[in-house]
């Protein structure tokens, strides 16, 4: 089969395409109307071909690392791209009525799509990329692309947010820059396949990973360099933040998974592991009980990223330093990756709604949600929907997660973990309750309404975050094409 | 030592004085236009001595065609950006930077 | 003996006007510093042979960002920001502590390496023949990591959307920039039509003997770029207006072309593939398509969003 060795070049180059000519001829009903089936295609035949044949291999331009750059589809990238995917085709078709291009084209109207196109091209990119240095070229196209969307409404406190996460996000490129710089200086090669062979024991390569990971945890929002995530995320349009919130800081974490699991397993110390938790647990407890205290709904939702981001973390000291796989490596390596997933529809699919919310009742404070069940029952079934993921009941995507990880941390005696997942799962129960129980309320006022067709599709989004935990077996094997670190069977 | 080599090193001395008293003049100068006259007149003499003293070691016509260029657009440069800096600075122009 | 001394002297320089811009009180006087600092680096590009950064360096690193920094610097003022509140003592010393501990944990990685380590040098020299080019920096770039350069091109694209989409919404359409006043005889207004034979001539040639000789599209488009701007201050070209069809043409047609490229060796090998016997024309092509892009990009970025009228 030769269609589906095209999927990992496609992927890039077709959002690219149609950012130019949104750009050019700024057409957003024809764009989506083909680039969202287009990619959904390609996605269809990454996933057949990587289940057939395993992993794609692409060196670009027909150079072999170390010289040149080799695109890498695994089930792991694999399953960013279709999460990606299907986020970001959802979002552009609930975006189509909030950035129309009329008569006289308008300032956001026209930025929002070749911005929106931009970052799908290049979170691709990151999710596709083998190579350290073209990781970072792609991780800084993330960073721009998102800073002109925090800033897209123009007013002083957007642009005043955009400035803050550039400074957390460029810190966190130099970071990594820098830490690539002395691989290469100590390995000479970028790629991830070969370093992966090097010893990493030497102190180049253990600064190199210091900064690395300090930098992408920067760009990741984990605690404590989380103060810009709320303000940027909560300030963007509604499919902007659903972009940025769902998607973004799951690409740098992505590479932090690639770096740890895949480049420099052997690198990583004890301390360094359970440092890292440590953080993930701190943002998982902090960032939920700022969500309990905000008034705004999109600042909740904003501060519910910060502390689902925690999670993720939990995987360093659950199944980093696998210099010999243990039992239960395999499940909580797959479990943060289905909440990346999980949270990352869900998350897009709450800031979806709320944003329909929000536009129905023109402002966002908590009494948006009155009355929200009788005057759009989809959109608060939406938000429910996407409640129950992230807070990790069954049957969801996020209680998948949350299983697989506390069966890890049982496994593995590390009980503490068990107890701040269990504890993470209360506080989001608590800091979602408030909304979701005014939907019930009586409504005073006007408020106008959105069309069905809209409300339908961030619901059709929080029901692939529940689909996922139904089917998650088939999800689980195929995640595991290509995992490097070829653990045992884990514990279904 | 030959004559070009002793040619190089006197005029590069003599281009280094010229940026020197430039310098100079600039750090000291009272206003604006005068540390202006200092910077871009000593500069474009002591720029040229020092061009002509890179001369001598030139390997080629070329290489002394491209040096003679530099100072020439150097030259330019200089008097239009002083220009422009002294127009900028003149008592009544409101916005400087505008 | 000498070059030694040259280069310590030159080092010692570059820490002294790196710490006199970050120390600085005065905003204006830091943004100097940086530009002499872009220069002092530059030079030390040159000291270790690599004229490709050095150019780069000097045309992007101190010039363009410096006439960036300084426009900053001025709007800012204009705004009636003059200085901004210096950090608190506490919160410097940490950040000073934090640098200090990078900045020693880099100098044991460093220390800890073998100087004698070449990289990819060997192997990127092996291949240059069926690169198509003669310059390893070029065929880097262009060929065996071309992918790379796709990416940042498109980068700069996105960084002059972003910069485009701060303009206030009423002046959307308008035309970047503020109008430059400048008197139609006066020495500003005669260089700008003296230069730009030269400039075109100097601009066209760096990125055309990028293939062979320390240069390309970047390098070149920045030259570009500055005789743009120095003619569009003499008063003698305005921009278009950004929603104009030619111009969004102009900045997406570099990018556009590379990709087609790539896609096209799909056909012919692979994605990015440039075969061998035409390697040298399709890279002149992706070059010259690019330096226009970045050369419009670039000046675009410095005029800024539009901040008048559509006419």
């Amino acid at each position: 089969m030769i269609l589906p060795a095209l999927a990992p070049a496609l992927s890039v180059a077709v959002p690219l395409a149609a950012a130019f000519l949104a750009v050019v001829a700024p057409r957003p009903r024809l764009l989506v109307g083909v680039t969202v089936p287009a990619m959904l295609a390609v996605m269809a035949l990454a996933v057949l071909g990587v289940r057939q044949g395993g992993p794609l291999v692409l060196a670009v331009g027909g150079w072999e690392p170390p010289l040149g750059i080799a695109l890498v589809a695994d089930g792991l990238s694999t399953a960013f791209l279709v999460a990606t995917a299907l986020t970001i085709g959802t979002v552009l078709v609930v975006a189509l009525p909030q950035f129309p291009i009329r008569q006289n084209e308008t300032r956001a109207g026209w930025a929002f799509w070749p911005l929106a196109f931009l970052l799908w091209a290049a979170l691709n990119a990151v999710f596709l990329s083998g190579d350290l240095f073209n990781i970072y070229v792609a991780i800084e196209f993330v960073t721009l692309a998102t800073l002109a969307l925090v800033a897209l409404e123009g007013k002083a406190k957007q642009v005043e947010a955009a400035m803050r996460y550039a400074m957390f996000a460029l810190f966190g490129s130099l970071a990594y820059l820098l830490g690539v710089a002395l691989l290469y200086a100590a390995h000479g090669t970028l790629d991830i396949g070969l370093l992966a062979q090097l010893p990493a024991q030497d102190t180049a390569s253990l600064v190199a990973a210091g900064l690395i990971t300090a930098g992408l945890a920067a760009k990741t929002a984990l605690f404590p360099f989380h103060a810009w995530l709320p303000p940027a995320h909560a300030g963007a349009p509604a499919p902007a933040s659903a972009m940025l919130s769902a998607l973004v800081p799951k690409a740098s974490f992505y590479v932090l998974l690639r770096f740890w699991f895949d480049a420099m397993p052997e690198a990583a110390g004890a301390i360094a592991l359970q440092l890292l938790g440590a953080l993930g647990a701190t943002a998982i407890v902090y960032g939920s009980i700022l969500a309990v205290r905000q008034n705004r709904l999109k600042q909740l939702v904003a501060y519910s990223t910060v502390a689902q981001i925690g999670y993720l973390f939990l995987v360093f000291p659950l199944a980093g330093g696998s210099a010999e796989p243990q039992p239960w490596t395999a499940g909580a390596w797959t479990g943060s990756v289905f909440h990346a997933v999980s949270h990352a529809f869900a998350k897009a699919a709450m800031f979806l709604a709320v944003g329909h919310a929000v536009l129905a009742a023109g402002h966002d404070r908590m009494s948006a949600m009155d009355g929200l069940t009788r005057r759009m029952p989809m959109t608060a079934f939406a938000l429910g929907v996407s409640a129950v993921t992230l807070m990790g009941l069954p049957p969801s995507g996020g209680f998948t997660a949350k299983f697989l990880l506390l069966t890890a941390a049982f496994a593995s005696g590390q009980v503490l973990w068990a107890a701040i997942i269990v504890l993470g799962g209360v506080l989001a129960a608590a800091y979602l309750f408030r909304p979701l129980a005014r939907a019930f309320l009586p409504d005073r006022g006007r408020y106008g309404t959105v069309p069905r067709a809209q409300q339908a599709l961030p619901l059709a989004l929080a029901m692939l975050s529940v689909v996922l935990g139904i089917v998650s077996a088939a999800p689980y094997d195929f995640l595991q094409t290509g995992r490097p670190a070829a653990a045992e069977e884990g514990l279904e | 030592m030959s004559i070009a080599t002793l040619f190089t090193a006197l005029m590069t001395t003599g281009g280094l004085i010229f940026f020197i008293a430039g310098s100079v003049g600039m750090l000291r100068f009272p206003d604006q236009h005068s540390r202006l006259h200092a910077m871009t007149k000593a500069d474009n003499l002591g720029l040229g001595m020092i061009v002509l003293g890179a001369m001598a070691q030139a390997g080629g016509p070329l290489v002394v065609f491209k040096l003679a260029l530099i100072w020439i657009l150097a030259v330019a440069a200089s008097a239009v950006t002083a220009q422009t800096i002294a127009r900028a600075t003149l008592p009544g122009q409101a916005d400087p930077e505008a | 003996m000498t070059g030694a001394i040259f280069d310590i002297v030159l080092c010692l320089l570059i820490l002294a006007v790196a710490l006199a811009a970050i120390l600085g009180r005065d905003l204006f006087g830091s943004v100097v510093f940086f530009i002499v600092y872009g220069l002092l680096v530059a030079l030390a590009w040159t000291r270790l042979g690599a004229v490709d950064v050095a150019l780069a360096e000097a045309a992007i690193g101190a010039g363009l960002t410096g006439v960036l920094l300084v426009g900053a610097v001025a709007r800012l003022r204009r705004g009636g920001v003059v200085e901004p509140t210096p950090p608190r003592p506490l919160a410097r010393g940490a950040q000073m502590g934090i640098c200090v501990l990078a900045a020693g944990l880099v100098g044991a990685a460093i220390a800890g390496l073998d100087p004698d380590a070449a990289g990819l040098t060997a192997t990127v020299a092996q291949n240059l023949e069926a690169s198509g080019v003669g310059n390893p920096v070029t065929a880097v770039l262009l060929n065996f990591r071309g992918y790379d350069t796709l990416l940042e091109t498109v980068v700069l694209l996105v960084v002059l959307i972003g910069v485009w989409s701060l303009a206030e919404d009423r002046y959307w359409g308008g035309r970047p920039g503020l109008r430059q006043h400048a008197k139609p005889g006066g020495v500003l207004a005669t260089y700008g039509r003296f230069l730009p034979p030269l400039g075109l001539l100097a601009g066209v040639y760096v990125v055309w003997a990028g293939t062979d000789q320390p240069g390309g599209a970047f390098q070149g488009g920045t030259i570009l770029a500055a005789v743009w701007l120095l003619v569009a201050m003499a008063g003698l070209v305005d921009a278009p207006p950004v929603t104009a069809r030619r111009l969004r043409l102009t900045i997406v047609a570099g990018p556009a072309l590379f990709l087609a490229v790539a896609v096209a060796g799909i056909f012919m090998g692979g994605f990015l593939h440039l075969p061998p016997e035409h390697a040298k024309q399709l890279i002149q092509t992706i070059e010259a398509g690019l330096a226009l892009s970045i050369a419009a990009t670039l000046a675009l970025l410095v005029a800024g969003p539009p901040q008048r009228g559509a006419r």
